[in-house]
C-alpha cells in the first residue's frame, strides 16, 4: 500500500454522478417536513432549475465528447458514453422523485393551506370566465401557431421554451387525416396566472393549460384530436465547458466548428402523451430515446419558486425572518481608522454585508483616496457598489473595475452596466482570455501622511449585496502591508501586465494556487510522519481535482486526520481502507448555500488559515484567477476555527458521505439536534441585542463630549 | 482641517528590449510602493529587421499608457521615461520615441549605454548590502541585457573599468536561431560566437586584479533564478552552476521551460545567458555567484534620491567617474604629473570664477574630466594632438556619462589648447547651444589652467585667484623662472577674454 499512488478508478466518484447526489441532497430538502412550505416548494424548483443547468452544460458537453469520439475515460474509469447512460438513469429517477414531492406531497399541503394550483376541470364558472377573458385580451395575440408538413417544414423550437404540440383534423375529414402543429407557450407572458378565488384562497392556473383550453380558436375551421405540453434543451449556445480538459477543449472547438450546433439534447413531455404524437416528436427532433422524459405533472417545476413569490403573508409557510448584526461602528466612523486599527472578519449572511459597501461608499468621497479598485462578477444590477463607483469616479477617483463577463447565463446585465461604469469615467477592464476572474477583491488606495497606503477587502463571495443574504461568505477587511501591495500586482496582472516574480502573501490561481496547497498538504504529510499532531480541515463548494484528492490521500495514509465540509460535487471518496480512512466529508445543505472556501492547515501545532475565492476543481485551479488569503490575526482565526467546528458538530442538516458513496444524516439518537446555520443567525441576533442593551446603557450614563473632536477628523466629512 | 502632508513619490519608466518596468518609489520612506512589468518584443523586432515594427510600438504604447493610468492611481506627477541604449540600434527609434509621446504623453529620454549602466551599478550597491565589503577585493560585475553585456571591475574598494560588449542571450539567439535547424553542433557555434567577443576582453583586462567576487545583475534574470536557484537565496556555487549548465546544455528549450515553469521565450535565452557566464566565470577566480536583481528603474529612483542629497550609497559613484577617465588617460600613456597639475589648476579657477561662470557642480566634473583626457590625443600625434583627442574620447566609454556630455568634454579638450570654436567647426555645431556656452567657458578655463604648466615641469607650486573691479588675477607661486609660461599665458588669456570679456593677469 505505501507504493500506491492512490489514482485507482474505484478511487474516485465520478463528478456529474456526484452532483446529482448533491441534487438529490436538496430535494430533501423539498422532502423535509421540518422545513416550512414555501421553502420546500423553493427547494423543489431549485432541483429543477439545477438540473435544467446541468443539462445544458454537463450533459451538452458529453454529448460533444462523444460526438467527436473522445474516448478517454475520467478519473473513475468512465467513458463519456458510460457517463450519459449512468446520468439518464439517475436523472430519470431524480425527475420521477421530483414530480412525486409535487404531486403527493406539496400540492397536497399546498391545498390543505389554501393554495391551489388548478386545472381546468377544476375551475368555477367565474374562473374560467376570468380565462377566457384573459386568453383573448393578454395571450391570443401573441400566439404563433405553426402547422407542419412536407411544404412546412418543422420550425426552430426555442431552447427552454414550453411548446405544446396537437394533432387537429379539418371538421369534415376523418380524424385519420390529421396534421400536426406546434405552439409555443409565449415566454413574454407570467407562466403563472392568479386566478380570482374565494377569500382566503389563493388559486394558480399555468399559461399553457389557458392555452390548451383555447386552442382550437387557432384553427379555425380544424377539430382537435390531441394537445400535449412538451420542451425541449438544445446545445446551441452555449460555450464549451470550460471544467473539460485542455486537450478536450481544442479538440471540441476544433469540430464544433465543423459540425452544426443546435440539436436536442433532452426532451420533456406530459406523461399522458399518445404515442402518435410522442412519435411525431422523436421523428422531428432527432433526439434519443434515453435523453426523453415524461413528466407526470406540470413540464419545466421553476415556475413553483414564482408562484411562492405571490403568496402575500406567507407567514409560517416560509423561514422567519433572520436580522443580520450590523458592524454600526464601522458605518458611523471612518472605516479606514477602523481597519487601521486591526483587521476586521465578516461573515455573511449572519453578519450584514453592509460593511463591504461602506468601505466603497467612503472611499467613493474621501479626499485622501486617490484610487479605488475592484473585480466585479455576478453583481446584482442596481447594485449601490455600482452607484458609489460611479460616484467616484464623478469625484475623480481613479476607478479600475474588472468585469467577468463569462458568468454563466448573465452576460447581458453584467455588459450593460460595465458600459454604465465606463461612461462615468471607470477604466473598465474584462478579463484576461482564457481565463475567468473569479477572485473578490477591492482595493482602495489612499494618501496618507506616511505615504501610500492601501485598504483590501478580500472575500469569499461575490460582490453582490442580494446574495450576501442568502449565502454563506466570509470576508476580510484589511490594510496589510505586503497583501496591499499583493493587491496591486494582482490588478496589474489582470491589466495583462506580466506576473510578479513572487507574491508575499496572497496565494493567487492560476500560477500558484495548486502548488501551494499540494506543499501545504505536504508539510502536513511531513509532520505525520515524524509524529507530530497533522490536521487538515477544509470547506468547499464542490472537491474534484484529481492532483489534490490524490494528495489527501498521500496525507489520510500517511496519519492526517482530515475533515472536509463539501456542499456539492465531491470526487473523493471516504473510508477505503490505507487510502481514505482519516477522511471525513460532511456535506451542509439547508436554509442558506453554504459558499464559504476555508483551509485550514494544522502546521504542527501553529494553525494556518486561509480564505479563498476557490473550490478544488480543475478549473478553479488551472483555468481561473483565484485568490486565497492569510488569516493572520489570531483572533480572527481562533474565530474561524470555532465556526469550523461548529459546522462539523450540525447534526441536522448535515449529511456525511459514506463508504458506500451515500450521503447519509448523521444518527442523532440520544443527541441534541444541532442546526449551524440557526445556531449563528440565533447568535448574530443575540450580539445585536447585547449590543443594543449597552448603547442603552452607555446612553444613560455617559454624558455625550469626548467624541466632540471626531468632527475635526480628516476623515470624517 | 491638517494637511496631509506630501510623501514625494516619483515613478522611474523604463523601456528595454523586451520589458517594460514601472516602478513607483516613495522617496520620503525610501521603498518601492508599485512595480509593475509587460513584456515587449523590441528586442527580436530589432534583431530580426533592425525596426520596431508597427504593431510593437502599438501594442508598447497601450502598456505605456497604462503605466500613466497607475501613476494617476498614486497621484504621481514626477517620472523619469528613459529608454535603454539598445533600442536606440532600432532604424526607426526616434520615430518610435515621438509615437509614445504623442499616445501616451510620456517623454522618453534616452540613455548612452554608460550612463545606463553607471544607473544600473548604483542601483546594484544600494540592494546590495555588502557592496562595499565586497569590492575591497577584486569583484566583476555581469550585466547581462538582451542584447549586450556589461563587465565593471572593482578593487580594493576602487572602481577600476567597465566595458560594454554586444553580447547579449537575445542577440544571439536572434542571430544564431537560423542555425539551430541547419546544424548538428548548435552548442560549439553558440561557443565560439561568444568566445570570439569575450576573448577581446584580455586586452582590456586590468592587471594585477585577483577576482574573487562575480556578481551577475540583469534585467531578466527571473529565468535563470528559476533554473538555478533554491527558494530565495541569492548565491549560487560555482560548482552548482557547473553541474546544472551541463544538464541544460543537452535540453531543448521546451523541455528547459516545462522544467522550470519557464515561459518560452525565456528558456530559450537560458542556454546563452549561462554561456556567457560560464566564459566570463572562467576569468575569474570567484567561487560563487552572486545575484542581484536591481534593475535600471531602479537606478534611476537611485539617482533621483542622490539627486536629493540623501546620503544612501557609502561608495562614491562620482568618484567611479573619475577613476574611468583617468583609467583612459593612462592607457594612452598621458603626463599623470601634467595632469594633476592642470586638473588642479582648472578646478581652482572654475571655483574661484564661479560668479564670473555661473555653472554648476556637474560642470565642474565635466572640466575635470576634461582635465585629465584632454591629452590622450598625443599618443597619436603630438602635433595638433587635441584633434586627435577629440575622437578619442568620442569613441571612449566613460561610465556615467551621457553622451551629450561626452560631446562636451571632447569639445573641452579640441579647443583647450588652440583655436577658437566657431559656429562653422563642425565638431562644436553638433552641440546643443546650451551645451556649447558650457563647453566653450570650460575651454577657456581650461586653456589657461594648461598653460600654468606649459613647460611640464610643475613650476607652479600653486595659485590664488582673485576676481576684483571686474579684473581677473592669477598670483603664481613659485621657485623656479616663470618665463615660459607668462609667455604662454599671454597668448592663451586672448580666447578667455573672448568668452569672458575679461582679461585675466598672471602674476608671480
Amino acid at each position: 500500500m505505501a507504493m500506491d499512488n492512490f489514482d485507482r478508478e474505484k478511487y474516485f466518484s465520478n463528478r456529474e454522478l456526484s452532483w446529482l447526489l448533491f441534487n438529490e441532497r436538496v430535494l430533501e430538502e423539498a422532502r423535509d417536513k421540518d422545513n416550512p412550505l414555501l421553502e420546500r416548494i423553493k427547494f423543489l424548483s431549485i432541483t429543477a432549475s439545477n438540473l435544467d443547468e446541468f443539462f445544458m452544460v454537463r450533459v451538452a458537453s458529453l454529448i460533444d465528447m462523444v460526438n467527436v469520439g473522445y474516448n478517454k475515460p475520467d478519473a473513475s474509469g468512465l467513458r463519456a458514453d458510460q457517463q450519459l447512460s449512468a446520468i439518464s438513469a439517475k436523472a430519470h429517477q431524480m425527475i420521477n422523485q421530483q414530480y412525486t414531492t409535487y404531486n403527493r406531497m406539496l400540492k397536497k399541503m399546498l391545498n390543505e393551506n389554501k393554495i391551489h394550483i388548478l386545472d381546468i376541470d377544476e375551475l368555477s364558472q367565474k374562473q374560467l370566465d376570468f380565462i377566457d377573458h384573459y386568453f383573448n385580451r393578454e395571450v391570443y395575440p401573441v400566439l404563433t401557431p405553426m402547422a407542419v408538413d412536407s411544404s412546412r417544414p418543422f420550425p426552430l423550437i426555442l431552447n427552454k421554451s414550453i411548446n405544446i404540440a396537437a394533432f387537429i383534423h379539418k371538421k369534415d375529414s376523418k380524424a385519420s387525416q390529421s396534421e400536426f402543429v406546434t405552439v409555443q407557450v409565449p415566454n413574454v407572458l407570467p407562466r403563472v396566472v392568479k386566478l380570482p378565488d374565494r377569500e382566503g384562497h389563493t388559486s394558480f392556473i399555468l399559461l399553457e393549460n389557458i392555452i390548451r383550453r383555447h386552442l382550437n380558436q387557432l384553427f379555425v375551421g380544424y377539430e382537435l384530436d390531441e394537445a400535449s405540453c412538451y420542451r425541449v434543451m438544445r446545445d446551441m449556445d452555449l460555450e464549451v465547458d470550460e471544467e473539460d480538459t485542455e486537450d478536450l477543449l481544442k479538440e471540441i472547438e476544433k469540430q464544433l466548428r465543423l459540425r452544426e450546433r443546435g440539436n436536442v439534447i433532452h426532451l420533456d413531455v406530459e406523461a399522458g402523451i399518445s404515442e402518435r404524437l410522442v412519435t411525431k416528436l422523436f421523428d422531428r427532433l432527432s433526439v434519443s430515446a434515453d435523453n426523453v422524459y415524461r413528466v407526470n405533472g406540470p413540464i419545466d417545476l421553476t415556475f413553483l419558486s414564482k408562484l411562492a413569490g405571490q403568496i402575500k403573508e406567507p407567514g409560517d409557510m416560509v423561514y422567519p425572518p433572520h436580522r443580520p448584526f450590523v458592524h454600526y461602528e464601522l458605518l458611523e466612523h471612518s472605516i479606514f481608522h477602523a481597519m487601521r486599527a486591526g483587521d476586521i472578519f465578516l461573515h455573511h449572511p449572519y453578519e450584514s454585508f453592509d460593511p463591504v459597501i461602506e468601505l466603497i461608499r467612503q472611499a467613493s468621497r474621501d479626499r485622501h483616496v486617490l484610487a479605488i479598485k475592484m473585480t466585479l462578477y455576478r453583481v446584482s444590477g442596481n447594485s449601490p457598489i455600482i452607484r458609489y463607483l460611479e460616484k467616484a469616479a464623478e469625484n475623480g477617483k481613479q476607478v479600475t473595475v474588472l468585469v467577468e463577463l463569462k458568468a454563466r447565463f448573465d452576460e447581458e446585465n453584467n455588459i450593460n452596466w460595465a458600459q454604465k461604469l465606463e461612461k462615468t469615467g471607470c477604466h473598465v477592464i474584462y478579463g484576461l482570455v482564457g481565463l475567468k476572474t473569479h477572485c473578490k477583491m477591492a482595493l482602495v488606495v489612499r494618501r496618507e501622511e506616511d505615504g501610500i497606503k492601501r485598504y483590501m477587502h478580500f472575500g469569499t463571495g461575490n460582490y453582490n449585496d442580494i446574495t450576501a443574504h442568502f449565502y454563506t461568505d466570509m470576508g476580510l477587511l484589511t490594510c496589510n502591508e505586503q497583501m496591499g501591495i499583493d493587491a496591486s500586482n494582482v490588478f496589474n496582472m489582470l491589466s495583462g501586465y506580466s506576473e510578479p516574480p513572487y507574491f508575499h502573501k496572497l496565494v493567487i490561481a492560476p500560477l500558484w494556487l495548486r502548488n501551494s496547497l499540494l506543499d501545504l498538504i505536504d508539510t502536513e504529510i511531513k509532520n505525520a510522519q515524524s509524529g507530530k499532531p497533522a490536521f487538515i480541515r477544509a470547506k468547499m463548494n464542490a472537491l474534484s481535482d484529481e492532483g489534490i484528492i490524490k494528495a489527501l490521500y498521500r496525507a489520510s495514509a500517511a496519519g492526517v486526520d482530515i475533515q472536509l465540509l463539501v456542499r456539492g460535487i465531491c470526487c473523493l471518496r471516504t473510508g477505503i481502507p490505507g487510502v481514505s480512512d482519516r477522511i471525513e466529508v460532511h456535506s451542509i445543505v439547508g436554509r442558506y448555500l453554504e459558499h464559504s472556501r476555508i483551509y485550514l492547515f494544522g502546521n504542527g501545532g501553529e494553525t494556518l488559515a486561509f480564505l479563498a475565492s476557490a473550490d478544488l476543481m480543475p478549473r478553479n485551479l488551472n483555468r481561473r484567477v483565484e485568490l486565497m488569503f492569510p488569516i493572520e490575526d489570531e483572533q480572527i482565526k481562533t474565530t474561524i476555527i470555532d465556526l469550523f467546528d461548529l459546522m462539523m458538530r450540525d447534526n441536522v442538516k448535515t449529511r456525511v458521505l459514506g463508504s458506500d458513496h451515500r450521503y447519509e444524516k448523521p444518527d442523532r439518537r440520544g443527541k441534541i439536534p444541532f442546526n449551524v446555520q440557526e445556531h449563528l443567525a440565533k447568535l448574530a441576533e443575540q450580539r445585536t441585542i447585547r449590543r443594543d442593551h449597552s448603547l442603552r446603557e452607555k446612553r444613560t450614563f455617559t454624558p455625550i463630549k469626548g467624541h466632540t473632536n471626531e468632527s475635526i477628523d480628516p476623515e470624517d466629512e | 482641517m491638517r494637511t496631509v502632508a506630501r510623501h514625494k513619490l516619483f515613478a522611474s519608466i523604463t523601456v528595454g528590449l523586451q520589458t517594460l518596468v514601472l516602478k513607483i518609489a516613495d522617496l520620503t520612506k525610501m521603498s518601492i510602493v508599485e512595480y509593475v512589468k509587460a513584456d515587449v518584443s523590441i528586442g527580436a523586432d530589432i534583431y530580426n529587421h533592425r525596426m520596431i515594427e508597427f504593431q510593437t510600438v502599438d501594442q508598447a504604447c497601450r502598456q505605456l499608457a497604462g503605466f500613466v493610468q497607475i501613476l494617476d492611481d498614486y497621484g504621481v506627477t514626477n517620472y523619469r521615461a528613459v529608454a535603454a541604449s539598445s533600442v536606440q540600434e532600432a532604424r526607426n527609434a526616434e520615430y518610435v520615441k515621438e509615437q509614445i509621446r504623442i499616445k501616451t504623453g510620456l517623454n522618453v529620454e534616452w540613455l548612452a549605454n554608460a550612463e545606463e549602466r553607471f544607473l544600473h551599478n548604483q542601483a546594484v550597491a544600494y540592494n546590495t548590502d555588502t557592496f562595499s565589503d565586497l569590492i575591497q577585493q577584486g569583484t566583476m560585475m555581469i550585466d547581462i541585457g538582451s542584447g549586450s553585456m556589461q563587465l565593471t571591475v572593482y578593487n580594493a574598494g576602487h572602481f577600476i573599468f567597465s566595458r560594454n560588449i554586444k553580447l547579449g542571450p537575445l542577440r544571439i539567439r536572434e542571430l544564431l536561431g537560423d542555425l539551430e535547424s541547419k546544424t548538428g553542433d548548435f552548442v560549439e557555434i553558440m561557443e565560439d560566437y561568444i568566445r570570439s567577443k569575450i576573448d577581446g576582453y584580455h586586452q582590456f583586462a586590468p592587471k594585477g586584479v585577483a577576482i574573487r567576487n562575480f556578481v551577475l545583475v540583469g534585467t531578466d534574470l527571473l529565468a535563470f533564478k528559476q533554473a538555478f536557484m533554491s527558494g530565495s537565496d541569492e548565491i549560487i556555487s560555482r560548482q552548482r552552476f557547473d553541474d546544472l549548465y551541463q544538464h541544460i546544455l543537452t535540453i531543448p528549450p521546451q523541455v528547459l521551460a516545462k522544467e522550470f515553469t519557464l515561459p518560452y521565450d525565456s528558456a530559450s535565452q537560458l542556454l546563452p545567458s549561462a554561456m556567457i557566464l560560464k566564459m566570463t566565470l572562467e576569468i575569474t577566480g570567484a567561487e560563487s555567484i552572486i545575484l542581484s536583481d536591481a534593475d535600471l528603474a531602479d537606478g534611476i529612483i537611485v539617482h533621483e534620491l542622490l539627486q536629493m542629497h540623501k546620503n544612501i550609497l557609502d561608495h562614491s559613484f562620482t568618484e567611479d567617474i573619475i577613476v574611468s577617465a583617468r583609467n583612459i588617460s593612462v592607457r594612452y600613456n598621458c603626463d599623470t604629473e601634467h595632469i594633476n597639475s592642470v586638473e588642479n589648476f582648472a578646478l581652482h579657477l572654475f571655483d574661484r570664477l564661479k560668479r564670473l561662470h555661473g555653472l554648476n557642480k556637474r560642470d565642474r566634473l565635466l572640466l575635470q574630466l576634461a582635465a585629465i583626457l584632454q591629452d590622450t590625443g598625443s599618443y597619436i600625434d603630438m602635433n595638433a594632438h587635441y584633434i586627435h583627442s577629440y575622437y578619442i574620447i568620442q569613441s571612449s566609454e566613460i561610465i556615467g556619462i551621457s553622451e551629450n556630455e561626452r560631446d562636451i568634454i571632447a569639445n573641452i579638450a579640441r579647443y583647450h589648447s588652440a583655436e577658437t570654436p566657431s559656429s562653422n567647426s563642425s565638431a562644436f555645431r553638433k552641440l546643443p547651444t546650451t551645451s556649447r556656452l558650457i563647453a566653450a567657458k570650460l575651454a577657456a578655463l581650461l586653456r589657461i589652467a594648461d598653460a600654468l604648466d606649459d613647460s611640464r615641469q610643475q613650476k607652479v607650486e600653486r595659485i590664488a585667484v582673485s576676481l576684483k573691479n571686474d579684473q581677473v588675477t592669477i598670483t603664481a607661486r613659485s621657485d623656479d623662472d616663470l618665463s615660459l609660461e607668462k609667455q604662454t599665458f599671454k597668448e592663451k588669456a586672448a580666447y578667455f577674454e573672448e568668452v569672458f570679456g575679461l582679461k585675466p593677469i598672471l602674476r608671480g
